[in-house]
């Protein structure tokens, strides 16, 4: 009787199992893609900034202990593809930010609709500081091709073929731009800083249409905007919100170092507990296709002894993620900056620490003018 | 040896408990748990406690006077298998049939190998010498020294399905958590915690059960309640030094 009831509780799981997979095949795509090095210059080494990963409308559906998992990640693949972007050697300035920038030069901002140690979708949306949309696309990998290397830090991701497509899209993208309207994000990139700090001195400069340029994306675009002139080149307000931008980046590179440390601090578990996940995953896949459970084999204790040693392991890497997730929230240091002789301590979330830096910028902005 | 199970059925009535060491029932629930989950039908109320009846929060170290020996109940189950093998060899050699006797004894050999086989690895699995639990409202997590920690979220599903296979948590309404899982290889886990009436126990009863055999195993493991204080470590994570631990008092 037990056995049978057991034997039903076994057909439900393999029930479940084969409807979660239901969700996965939607998009099983195994990319192939060489990161493209080098090669034809572009027209300008634009500056990229890729704000942290947001987790979609499902993700939040998830439990507690898996949202601090989905955290740690959505933390750690924006490293992964500003490491990839820096491998290309096309651009300027890569930076990792807590939020989305609109006057950045371009702007990468992504959404995770599903994660896995064999699956990874991603949105991704691309936008120039002129609010044009480069890329508006979902981009799926499987890690099928390749192997999990845990320990070997800096060696490749599973899913590097998705970076890769990624980079190298955003790349043959800029090719297509001409001279022209290469400088024109250039500028108009700064002017939107310019506005941001002061709008009554700079906003006649540029023409905003009414709305943005996507319409499926999840990610809010900024609206298109026309340059119709320039600040004269030794307008003193312009040199000004120039000084202060610098200031920014400089202070957005403490953030960034942050975010580079926590990925350091991921390699040493996160690789494992995919490479966990992956053979468990991988492992029930094979059962179910040779249809071994039905049989009902008696099994040797080596493979039940394995199974669960690895559920155990991708369990206890799973603990560790999770408090290094709490630890990030917890351990962001306060960023000491200085700006004209002044000191400034600011605490609290990276997004808490940038926004609060706007604020600052912004006030000293003012009070110079006045 | 069976002085000492009528020890433990003592405590198990001290307990007010006599069904926990019926599998079945478990199997029931958790079976009904996936089928909820699979089919999407709300849980039914007279099932599962909407809200944690019982509250396990704090830390918990063994008792090793209320704790089942491994060892012990491996060579009682043994024995008893042992002793059915013997029933039915003599019931076949007076149907005096050898061919069938024959593939009969090699079965029961594997059952014998399947009971040290499962109490091997239960004793392995559950070997938590202290328990450091955080409950409230919304979820419960148990950390245990040297294991993994067995987490539940009370406001998702009670059953959460993935590609390893499917894990499910719930307090039924005898107060008792039931946190399962089920495994590639038709391997199925599970760990029941129970509170004594008046809360100075807490018993996990680890039951492991193959659907490639027949023998299934369960060792109950009691905790009482401490207090970390002076003398004692105490643990930190931090992302520079990782898992940090110190005594106390410095």
């Amino acid at each position: 009787m037990k056995l049978k009831i057991l034997l039903l509780c076994l057909l439900v799981l393999t029930g479940c199992v084969s409807g979660q997979k239901e969700i996965v095949t939607g998009f099983p795509e195994t990319l192939e893609a060489t990161l493209l090095v080098g090669g034809a210059e572009p027209k300008h080494r634009y500056n990229i900034s890729i704000s942290s990963f947001k987790l979609s409308a499902l993700s939040k559906e998830i439990s507690r202990s898996k949202a601090d998992l989905l955290f740690a990640e959505s933390n750690y693949m924006p490293v992964v593809l500003k490491n990839t972007l820096l491998k290309s050697r096309h651009w300027g300035a890569v930076r990792v930010l807590p939020e989305a920038d609109p006057s950045a030069e371009l702007m990468v901002s992504t959404e995770v609709i599903h994660s896995d140690a064999v699956h990874l979708h991603l949105s991704v949306n691309v936008v120039d500081s002129r609010g044009v949309v480069w890329i508006d696309k979902r981009y799926s990998d499987t890690s099928l091709d390749h192997r999990y290397m845990p320990g070997v830090i800096g060696d490749d991701d599973p899913f590097q073929d998705l970076y890769n497509t990624i980079a190298n899209d955003i790349y043959l993208r800029s090719m297509e731009l001409s001279e022209r309207q290469s400088s024109r994000i250039l500028d108009t990139s700064l002017l939107r800083y310019a506005i941001a700090l002061s709008p009554d001195v700079f906003e006649s400069f540029l023409n905003e249409s009414s709305t943005g340029s996507s319409t499926e994306s999840p990610v809010q675009n900024p609206a298109e905007v026309t340059l119709l002139a320039l600040p004269a080149r030794n307008d003193p307000m312009y040199e000004r919100v120039k000084k202060i931008r610098e200031t920014e980046y400089r202070f957005i590179d403490v953030l960034d170092s942050q975010y580079q440390l926590f990925y350091n601090k991921m390699q040493e578990a996160y690789p494992y507990w995919r490479e966990y996940s992956f053979e468990l995953m991988v492992y029930n896949d094979k059962i179910e296709s040779e249809g071994r459970l039905s049989k009902n084999k008696r099994g040797t204790w080596e493979s039940l002894e394995r199974v669960y040693k690895t559920y155990k392991e991708y369990k206890l890497n799973e603990d560790e993620l999770r408090e290094l997730a709490n630890s990030l929230t917890a351990e962001i240091k306060p960023t000491v900056a200085e700006l004209d002789g002044h000191v400034f301590e600011l605490v609290g979330s990276f997004s808490a620490q940038y926004n609060e830096w706007r604020e600052i910028l912004a006030k000293l902005y003012q009070s110079e003018r006045n | 040896m069976n002085e000492h199970y009528q020890e433990k059925g003592t405590f198990i009535q001290y307990m007010g408990l006599r069904s926990f060491m019926s599998i079945k029932t478990t199997i029931l629930f958790v079976s009904f748990g996936l089928l909820t989950a699979c089919t999407q039908v709300a849980v039914q109320q007279n099932t599962y406690s909407e809200k944690p009846p019982v509250n396990f929060s704090g830390y918990w170290e063994i008792d090793h006077e209320m704790t089942e020996s491994p060892r012990e109940k491996i060579r009682w189950l043994y024995e008893v298998a042992k002793s059915q093998i013997e029933q039915r060899r003599i019931s076949q050699e007076r149907a005096k049939n050898q061919n069938r006797a024959l593939g009969q004894n090699i079965g029961a050999i594997n059952d014998l190998q399947a009971v040290i086989g499962l109490g091997t690895l239960v004793d392995a699995i559950s070997r938590s010498t202290v328990l450091d639990i955080e409950q409230d409202s919304d979820g419960i997590i148990i950390k245990r020294n040297g294991d993994y920690a067995l987490t539940c979220d009370f406001a998702e599903s009670a059953v959460q399905t993935n590609n390893l296979g499917s894990e499910f948590c719930r307090f039924n309404l005898s107060g008792q958590l039931v946190v399962a899982v089920g495994l590639p290889e038709g391997l199925f886990l599970v760990n029941r915690l129970v509170m004594s009436a008046d809360g100075t126990r807490l018993n996990v009863a680890t039951t492991l059960k193959s659907s490639k055999m027949s023998q299934e195993f369960t060792l109950n493991r009691v905790y009482m309640p401490f207090e970390p204080g002076e003398g004692l470590y105490e643990c930190k994570y931090t992302l520079k030094d990782k898992k940090t631990c110190w005594l106390g008092n410095e």
